[in-house]
């Protein structure tokens, strides 16, 4: 949906002139802040361009679990290209393509999709020659609609007006030139032949259809509502798409739906947001319909020939269509009238690890930290919202757990360790402190992990770690306070894990007898509880070590008697 | 006729005379090309045809005053052929209306032979005197414009920029010109001003009021101009013109007598698609900004025209010489007639 000039053309046509075979295609992208309306998860994109000849250097695509990319290093190292790397640019899915590029699809048949052809370029650019450009286009407005909720931003764009002169009172084509919309304050469109009952109001960016009957005392805001639709009284419609022919019955409330074409509504039914009532379904009267319901006339646990659902079959067999239903219509959920199935919200076997399938209709969108729409399905996109809303040090503690782990199974060195996690704190920004408590807690969530199925073996288990980690440990407890915060977060470990509590000593024993803890510490430590608490108190704590302190103080009282 | 519609729709004339000659020839084609044996058949298949040609796009009163002129013409050339001299056929006088007979009106139906030749003479007149109007209007600026004085003016009016560039080869001015945001298109007048050695200055919107107690003379061109005298004209003009008043200082306009219309200012119900045109709010506020989570319920407008009032003109220049603006309803009628005005 584009009102572009084809200016953009001319630059392209000049590349094409100069040398034959390189410029294959320019990429028309719209520049669009990370938190702007319309980018969903779906169409996240970062580039890497090269301003001097604007041709696209790198170009990738987040999947849903991912939020890293990687540029790799050799588009910085052309001495002429001024490299920006981008990441507030959508693909408006407008490419100007030159003859070859058909061909490249059928050359390579396992490029499935546009973003496979990119990336395939872009990979093989050093042995076929092809570049790829961008055209970043901000003057004028161009976006494309893939999912509901593209649909709805293109939507409450266009009668916002930023397609001008692409607007419904210009370009909608009515079999006779006297009927039109009328373009009114606050952005709403009114076609010349719809009827509006008394107290009725349509408020802000709507658009209702040619032939449409509105009751009394509606209330309809950003909404388009079809041609040939009957809306009776007392209803309120909210940000909603309502396709043709639909009959929605009085004090019906709904919010943030599709209704799709010859839809029966009864009187009385809720439709809360997110839900998709698709083509020729009734909802019986009274009837409170779940936030991202889907109801379609026919059901997905029937077998499908061909993938495909026979609708038609409702219409050509008619009288017969009670013979041929598998199951009957849900009243509970459909209402005394309703004709149609509700389509299960988890599609677990089929779609594995992704989410619900309304989740996929509408796009998870990013939350900044403020409401959204996607409030109501928090639960089931709690799992996509880690990688975005984990800070630092989460990712941190999870990666030094993974090089513990892995040093472990592969018996790597402990310098290249400490190199490692060394370098992680540095990535993250972390203090001393974060490391030292990071690497202890890590190496006791590991011994944890390991005696899953057997307690007694944990303490054996551990030792087995900690002797492993020994270099490591001694490097990071280098002084005093460092060794503070060790046994700190050891205690804290220690006060929510039983088999932690009962071997403490020994651990400490063991951590003392190989330099690792100083006598001063243990000491200092032990005089000055925190305030923490866990399963277990710290005054727990201080009576399982109180035999080790004895102990330590008379060592320590032998060894300054004999300096 | 389809690409026409198709232009109209989209809005890829640049500026009303291009529409109107564009328009004009159109429908000399039509008048050409089509099949009809007598006046009122011709009539009516224009009149349809200009129908479908304002219906694409309403905000456009250019094209509805030529499909009414060339009407006019029709029926000009039909009577003068049919021997009657043009004042009587054309007076309605008390008289007449109380001793004509009911079936005496003429129906335009005789068959003329020579009727479409003269036709397509009179339309081609029309036409060379379209073409010749700005050198008309810009004949007469050495009247208006004297030594040493500061002339006001806004956005990019071809009539104006030609105004004053015939009477910078007599006289020496000053010119303000101011930019007219949100297109800007102030810029390129003051340029092809001083490209002519005219002293220009470029000011902001917002300083017109400050300026306006040095200016001499404010002089606009318009859009269209209405029928109670009123003008159509760049959005930024009512303010000018309530500046001008304010400081009492003459507003002249510029204007093309193809530019006249029927039609009166109309503003039945926050109707806004016949009288304004409301481009995309790019122009004012950028996408990158205005379609963020946070503007969703904010609306942006970017209205292209502005309404004058009569009462803040003093005074119209056209082909035919200086009217004033309580005048040019009576002008309407020697344009355009009266069975025409609602097609």
């Amino acid at each position: 949906m584009s009102n572009l000039h084809f200016k953009l053309y001319a630059p392209y046509r000049n590349r094409r002139e100069k040398d034959k075979n390189a410029p294959l295609m320019t990429l028309v992208l719209r520049s669009s802040s990370p938190a702007h309306r319309s980018r969903t998860p779906e169409d996240n994109i970062a580039v890497a361009l090269d301003l001097s000849s604007n041709r696209v250097l790198h170009y990738h695509r987040f999947n849903k679990a991912s939020s890293k990319v990687n540029f790799p290093l050799n588009i910085l190292q052309d001495p002429k290209s001024r490299v920006e790397l981008r990441y507030d640019l959508t693909d408006t899915g407008i490419w100007v393509c030159s003859p070859q590029v058909p061909q490249l699809f059928t050359d390579n048949f396992d490029y499935q999709t546009q973003y496979d052809l990119i990336k395939g370029v872009l990979i093989n650019e050093e042995f076929l020659g092809n570049q790829i450009h961008a055209h970043v286009a901000n003057s004028r407005y161009c976006s494309r609609v893939y999912n509901f909720h593209s649909y709805d931003v293109v939507s409450h764009d266009i009668l916002s007006r930023w397609t001008h002169p692409f607007v419904p009172e210009i370009t909608i084509d009515e079999p006779s030139f006297l009927e039109n919309y009328s373009l009114l304050r606050h952005n709403l469109y009114l076609h010349n032949t719809c009827t509006l009952g008394k107290n009725s109001q349509v408020l802000d960016c709507s658009l209702i259809g040619r032939g449409t009957k509105i009751g009394n005392r509606c209330k309809i805001t950003n909404s388009v509502i079809g041609n040939g639709c009957t809306i009776e009284d007392d209803c309120v419609i909210d940000g909603s798409y309502i396709w043709d022919g639909v009959k929605i019955g009085c004090q019906s409330t709904i919010t943030k739906s599709f209704i799709c074409d010859s839809v029966q509504v009864y009187s009385g039914v809720m439709v809360n947001q997110g839900c998709v009532l698709c083509d020729s379904v009734h909802v019986g009267p009274k009837i409170d319909l779940e936030s991202g319901t889907v109801v379609h006339l026919s059901s997905t646990t029937d077998d499908f020939d061909d993938g495909e659902p026979e609708l038609s079959t409702d219409f050509y067999l008619g009288p017969y269509l009670h013979v041929l239903q598998i199951k009957p219509y849900d009243i509970a959920q459909l209402g005394d009238q309703g004709k149609g199935y509700v389509w299960e919200k988890d599609n677990g076997s089929e779609t594995g690890s992704d989410a619900s399938l309304v989740l996929q209709m509408w796009g998870i969108m990013f939350i900044y930290g403020s409401e959204s729409e996607t409030s109501s399905m928090d639960s089931a996109d709690e799992d996509e919202q880690d990688p975005i809303m984990d800070d630092d040090l989460t990712t941190f503690q999870r990666e030094v757990k993974e090089s513990l782990c892995g040093g472990i199974e592969e018996n790597i060195q402990s310098d290249n360790l400490v190199l490692e996690i060394n370098s992680s704190k540095y990535a993250y920004n972390m203090s001393v402190k974060d490391v030292v408590q990071t690497v202890t807690k890590s190496l006791l969530e590991i011994a944890t992990e390991k005696t899953a199925n057997d307690p007694t073996q944990y303490f054996t288990n551990l030792k087995m770690i900690l002797t492993h980690y020994v270099p490591l440990l001694l490097n990071y407890n280098k002084n005093g306070s460092s060794q503070l915060d060790c046994i700190y977060s050891l205690e804290g470990f220690a006060l929510n894990s039983e088999a932690t509590m009962n071997c403490l000593v020994k651990v400490l024993m063991f951590l003392y007898e190989n330099d690792v803890l100083s006598e001063e510490v243990i000491l200092h430590w032990n005089s000055n509880p925190r305030d923490n608490s866990g399963t277990f108190s710290p005054a727990n704590v201080r009576e399982k070590v109180k035999k080790f302190i004895e102990w330590l103080e008379e060592a320590e009282e032998e060894d300054s008697e004999e300096d | 006729m389809e690409q026409f519609l198709l232009d109209l729709k989209q809005e890829q004339f640049n500026g009303s005379y291009d529409l109107a000659y564009k328009t004009i020839n159109h429908l000399r084609k039509l008048i050409s090309q089509t099949r009809w044996t007598h006046a009122q058949e011709l009539m009516n298949t224009i009149k349809k045809e200009g129908k479908r040609m304002i219906t694409a796009q309403p905000s456009e009163y250019v094209v509805g005053n030529m499909v009414r002129r060339v009407l006019k013409i029709i029926r000009e050339e039909y009577v003068r052929l049919l021997g009657e001299s043009e004042e009587s056929a054309n007076k309605e006088s008390l008289h007449k209306m109380l001793t004509a007979e009911g079936n005496e009106r003429d129906d335009h139906t005789k068959p003329l032979k020579e009727l479409k030749t003269t036709v397509i003479e009179a339309v081609n007149e029309y036409i060379d005197e379209m073409e010749a109007s700005i050198h008309n209007i810009s004949a007469q600026a050495i009247e208006h414009i004297h030594s040493n004085e500061v002339i006001l003016t806004l956005g990019k009016s071809r009539t104006v920029e030609a105004f004053l560039k015939q009477a910078a080869k007599k006289r020496k001015f000053h010119v303000i010109v101011v930019e007219g945001s949100p297109l800007y298109h102030g810029h390129e007048l003051a340029k092809s001003l001083a490209s002519k050695g005219i002293e220009t200055t470029v000011i902001t919107d917002t300083a017109i009021f400050a300026i306006m107690s040095r200016v001499n003379k404010v002089i606009i061109g318009t859009h269209s101009v209405l029928a109670n005298g009123g003008l159509k004209a760049v959005n930024g003009a009512h303010m000018v013109a309530l500046a001008a008043s304010h400081h009492a200082v003459p507003l002249i306009v510029l204007g093309a007598m193809f530019k006249l219309c029927l039609l009166h200012y109309s503003d039945i119900g926050g109707s806004e698609a016949t009288f304004n045109r409301l481009a995309s709010p790019q122009e004012v506020l950028d996408y990158y900004d205005g379609g963020t989570e946070e503007l969703v319920n904010v609306q942006i407008y970017s209205p292209t025209f502005d309404y004058v009032p009569p009462e803040l003109v003093t005074l119209f220049i056209s082909n035919i010489g200086g009217n004033a603006p309580s005048y040019m309803y009576r002008l309407l009628s020697e344009l355009y007639h009266p069975d025409d005005h609602v097609l």
